[in-house]
C-alpha cells in the first residue's frame, strides 16, 4: 500500500507543478489521467509521456512545457535533490554576496550610515572593482574636517542614484542577452519550488519568435516576424467575424411573419419566413505611442496598426507622441508593408517626441464619435506628462466605449514605476503587459469574445 | 476491449503510419470511452484518422462536415416542415382529426449526422470535421453529445447512445475552442511529420514512385517548411499529390523543369509563390534536395 501512496504522491505532485507553470488541469481531466495511466502503467516512459500528456494538455502551446515539465519531475530522486541543491547554494551565495556587501559598506568602514536595499546590495556587488573603489572614495572624500555641516545623507541618496543607474544599465544588457523563461508561481515547497525554476530556465520554445520581446527583434527577423502577427490577428478576426456575419445557411423558421404572411391564403402556409440574425459589426479605434521611450517598440508598434488594419476593415488608426495623427488613409492605400510603415514614419513629426497621452486623447475624441459598439486600444508604456488628465480622459473613454485596453510593452512587474499605470488601475480600462507574441496572443485570445 | 498492438496493426493495415504517441491516445481515447480532439495544420491526416479506425473496425462512418453557420436544425435534426403543413392541409380539408403527437413523430423527423450516430444500432465512428469552423454556440451545444452521448429533442424526449459511438473532432486551429470542449476529450495534435515518417507515408501512399523522387521531394517539402515563413505550409497532403503529379509528367527524380510546373501543387496562394521565387528559387531548392539526398 505504501507503494501505491507514492505512486499517487508522485502523481498528485507532477500535476501541481503543472498547474502552476499555468496548465488549466481541473478535476476531471486529473482523473482521465488517472485512468490512463492504470491503463498504460508507469514503466514505459514514452507510453506515460503519452498517456499524460493526452489528457492532461489540450493544446499545441502547452506540449513544449509539459514536455519539460516531465522529463525534469520524472527523474531519479538523487537527479531531483541535485536541483534543490543548487537551488540552495545559489541562494546561499547571494546572501553571502549580501553580508559582504554590507560589511564593506558598513558604519565601520565607512565613518557614515549608508542604507541600501537590497536590489541596490546585490547591484552593487556586481559593479567591476573599479567602480566600486570609485564609489568608496567618493564617499571617503566627503567634507572632511567640517563638523558643522554633514553631508552624509545628501551623499547616501547620490550614491544610490549612482547604484540605481548602472542598476538599469545592467538590465537593459541582461534583456539583450536573455533567453524566455517560461513564468510559474511558486508552490511553498521549497524542493517542487527549485524543480519549476529548473524547468523555466530550462525550457526551450520551439517557436523563440513568439517569446522574443519586440525590442530584441533583429532586422533580418522582421519579415517572419511580420507573417506571424499577421496570422494571429487574422486568427483573432475570423472569430470575431464568425460572431457578426450571418451565414446564409443558417435559418431559423419565424413562425409569427410564417403565420401573418399565410393569412392571405387562408391559413394554408405557403410562404416561409425565416429569421435573420441581428448583425452588430465591431469598430476599433487604435491609438499607438511613437515617442521617443517607446522608440525601441516602434517597428513592433508600426507592424501591429498595419497588421490589424489589414485585417479589421472598421477601424480608426493613430498614432501619437506630443499630438495624434490619423493614419488609417495610409494603411488603406495598400501600398505593402514597408511603404506603408515609411509613409506613416514619414507623416509626421511625432515620432520620437514627447508624449502627451492626455492632449492626444483629446484630439481623437475630438475628431471621432464612440459608442458602445466601439473598443478602443492604446498601445503605450504609459510614460507622459499630464498623467492625471491622462487618467481622466481614458476613464472618461472607457465609459463611453465597449471596451478600453491598453497595451503596455513595459514588464507588469514595472508598472508600480509608472504613475499613470496606478491611477486607472480598478477602472474600466483593461491592462496588458504585451512584449512579446506570446502576450498579443493570449490578450487576442482573451477579449476576441468581448468584442461582440 | 480492444488490444493496443492490435490496434497498431489494424491502423498500419488501413496504410496509416501511426508512430507510438499517436497510437497511445488513440488507445487511451478508446479505452476511456472518451472522443479525441485531433489539432494540427490542414493536411497532415487528421481526418484521414477516423476513415481508418472506420475501416480497421469495419464501423460505418458517420460524417458532420463543419462549416460557418451550422447550426442544430443542419447537425441533429431537423422536423420536415414541408411534409407537416401538407399533413395539416390534408387533414383540415378531409375534416379528419389530427393529433399534435402524429406531427411529432419519426415520420417527420429528418434525422441528420449526431443523431444519426447516437441512433445507430452498430457502433459507428462519427467525425465531427473542423469544428473551429463553427461558433461557440455550437460548441456548447455538443457538450451533451459529447459527455453522455445523448441528445435532447424536447419534442420526444432524450434520446441515449445505443452504442457509444467513437467520437473524432478535428481542428485546423483557427481558433481556440472552449474549455469546455477540450475538457471532454482527449487531446491529440498532429505536427508536420518528420522526413522519415513522410518517407514512410509517400512510400505507402505511392508506392510506385522512385526512391530517389521520393527522398528528394520529401528533402524540398522540409526545407520549404523549415526555411520559409509561408502562409500556408505545404503538408502531408501536398507531398502526396506532388509525387503523383511528377510521376504523372514522367519524373524520376527532381528537376527544375518539374519543380516550375508543379509549383501551384505545393503552394496554395500567390504569395506563397512570390515569396518562394524571391527569396529561394527552384535552384536552390534543388540543390538542397539533391546534395542532402546525396548525403
Amino acid at each position: 500500500m505504501a507503494t501505491i501512496t507514492n505512486i499517487e504522491q508522485e502523481f498528485a505532485g507532477f500535476i501541481q507543478v503543472l498547474r502552476h507553470l499555468g496548465l488549466k488541469i481541473g478535476t476531471s481531466e486529473t482523473i482521465d489521467a488517472l485512468k490512463a495511466v492504470s491503463i498504460v502503467g508507469m514503466l514505459e516512459r514514452k507510453r506515460l509521456r503519452a498517456a499524460l500528456r493526452a489528457t492532461l494538455v489540450k493544446d499545441r502551446d502547452s506540449y513544449q512545457i509539459f514536455n519539460r515539465a516531465f522529463e525534469t519531475y520524472f527523474v531519479d530522486p538523487e537527479t531531483r535533490k541535485q536541483h534543490f541543491l543548487e537551488q540552495l547554494e545559489q541562494e546561499q551565495q547571494d546572501q553571502e554576496l549580501l553580508a559582504q556587501v554590507r560589511e564593506e559598506l558598513s558604519e565601520e568602514n565607512l565613518g557614515m550610515e549608508l542604507e541600501l536595499s537590497e536590489e541596490q546590495a546585490r547591484t552593487y556587488a556586481k559593479l567591476s572593482e573599479e567602480d566600486k573603489q570609485k564609489i568608496l572614495k567618493f564617499l571617503s572624500n566627503r567634507t572632511e574636517g567640517n563638523e558643522v555641516v554633514s553631508p552624509d545623507k545628501l551623499l547616501e541618496t547620490i550614491v544610490k542614484q549612482q547604484i540605481n543607474y548602472w542598476k538599469r544599465q545592467m538590465e537593459l544588457q541582461a534583456e539583450q542577452d536573455k533567453q524566455p523563461e517560461h513564468p510559474y508561481t511558486p508552490m511553498g515547497d521549497e524542493e517542487l519550488d527549485a524543480l519549476l525554476d529548473h524547468i523555466s530556465k530550462t525550457y526551450q520554445p520551439e517557436d523563440r519568435l513568439m517569446e522574443k520581446d519586440f525590442k530584441q527583434i533583429q532586422e533580418e527577423e522582421l519579415d517572419n516576424f511580420a507573417h506571424v502577427l499577421y496570422r494571429l490577428t487574422r486568427k483573432w478576426v475570423t472569430r470575431i467575424s464568425r460572431r457578426y456575419k450571418m451565414s446564409k445557411r443558417k435559418q431559423l423558421l419565424d413562425v409569427r411573419k410564417t403565420v401573418r404572411k399565410n393569412i392571405g391564403f387562408g391559413g394554408a402556409l405557403f410562404a416561409l419566413r425565416y429569421k435573420s440574425k441581428r448583425i452588430s459589426k465591431p469598430r476599433l479605434v487604435l491609438l499607438c505611442d511613437m515617442s521617443g521611450s517607446m522608440t525601441t517598440y516602434a517597428q513592433f508598434v508600426l507592424m501591429f496598426v498595419y497588421g490589424l488594419a489589414s485585417v479589421v476593415k472598421d477601424i480608426d488608426s493613430f498614432i501619437f507622441a506630443e499630438h495624434a495623427v490619423l493614419v488609417t488613409h495610409l494603411l488603406r492605400q495598400k501600398q505593402g508593408f514597408r511603404q506603408t510603415l515609411a509613409a506613416i514614419v514619414n507623416q509626421g513629426e511625432q515620432v520620437g517626441q514627447g508624449t502627451n497621452l492626455g492632449r492626444s486623447l483629446e484630439e481623437v475624441l475630438g475628431r471621432i464619435n464612440l459608442n458602445s459598439e466601439t473598443t478602443f486600444i492604446l498601445l503605450s508604456d504609459g510614460k507622459t506628462m499630464g498623467e492625471q488628465r491622462s487618467s481622466k480622459l481614458l476613464q472618461e473613454l472607457s465609459q463611453q466605449c465597449k471596451r478600453t485596453i491598453w497595451l503596455n510593452p513595459v514588464a507588469k512587474a514595472k508598472w508600480q514605476e509608472i504613475p499613470l499605470c496606478a491611477l486607472v488601475d480598478g477602472s474600466k480600462v483593461i491592462s496588458y503587459e504585451c512584449n512579446t507574441l506570446r502576450h498579443l496572443d493570449i490578450m487576442l485570445s482573451k477579449e476576441a469574445k468581448l468584442f461582440y | 476491449m480492444v488490444d493496443f498492438d492490435v490496434l497498431k496493426q489494424a491502423i498500419e493495415s488501413q496504410g496509416y503510419v501511426a508512430e507510438e504517441e499517436l497510437a497511445t491516445t488513440l488507445y487511451l481515447a478508446l479505452q476511456l470511452n472518451k472522443p479525441i480532439l485531433v489539432e494540427g495544420a490542414p493536411g497532415v491526416g487528421k481526418t484521414e484518422i477516423a476513415k481508418v479506425l472506420a475501416n480497421a473496425f469495419g464501423h460505418e462512418l458517420v460524417r458532420l462536415q463543419c462549416y460557418e453557420g451550422l447550426d442544430e436544425t443542419k447537425a441533429l435534426y431537423e422536423w420536415n416542415y414541408q411534409r407537416q403543413l401538407i399533413r395539416i392541409q390534408l387533414a383540415k380539408e378531409a375534416s379528419g382529426c389530427l393529433d399534435e403527437e402524429d406531427l411529432f413523430s419519426s415520420k417527420y423527423l429528418l434525422e441528420r449526422p449526431l443523431l444519426k450516430a447516437i441512433r445507430s444500432e452498430q457502433r459507428c465512428v462519427l467525425l465531427i470535421d473542423e469544428i473551429d469552423k463553427t461558433d461557440e454556440e455550437f460548441e456548447a451545444f455538443l457538450f451533451e453529445v459529447l459527455s453522455d452521448f445523448q441528445v435532447s429533442i424536447p419534442e420526444m424526449g432524450t434520446v441515449v447512445a445505443r452504442q457509444v459511438p467513437i467520437v473524432i473532432l478535428t481542428s485546423n486551429g483557427e481558433r481556440s475552442l472552449s474549455d469546455g470542449l477540450k475538457r471532454r476529450c482527449v487531446y491529440l495534435y498532429i505536427d508536420y511529420p518528420t522526413i522519415d515518417k513522410e518517407l514512410a507515408i509517400i512510400r505507402k501512399k505511392v508506392p510506385e514512385a522512385q526512391e530517389t523522387l521520393v527522398f528528394e521531394v520529401v528533402r524540398a517539402m522540409h526545407y520549404l517548411r523549415s526555411q520559409m515563413e509561408l502562409r500556408k505550409k505545404p503538408a502531408i497532403a501536398e507531398t502526396i499529390d506532388w509525387v503523383k503529379a511528377l510521376i504523372l509528367l514522367g519524373a524520376n527524380d527532381l528537376q527544375a523543369v518539374d519543380v516550375e510546373r508543379t509549383l501551384s501543387v505545393i503552394l496554395k496562394n500567390r504569395e506563397d509563390i512570390e515569396l518562394f521565387k524571391q527569396s529561394v528559387g527552384t535552384q536552390s531548392l534543388l540543390e538542397y534536395a539533391k546534395q542532402l539526398a546525396q548525403a
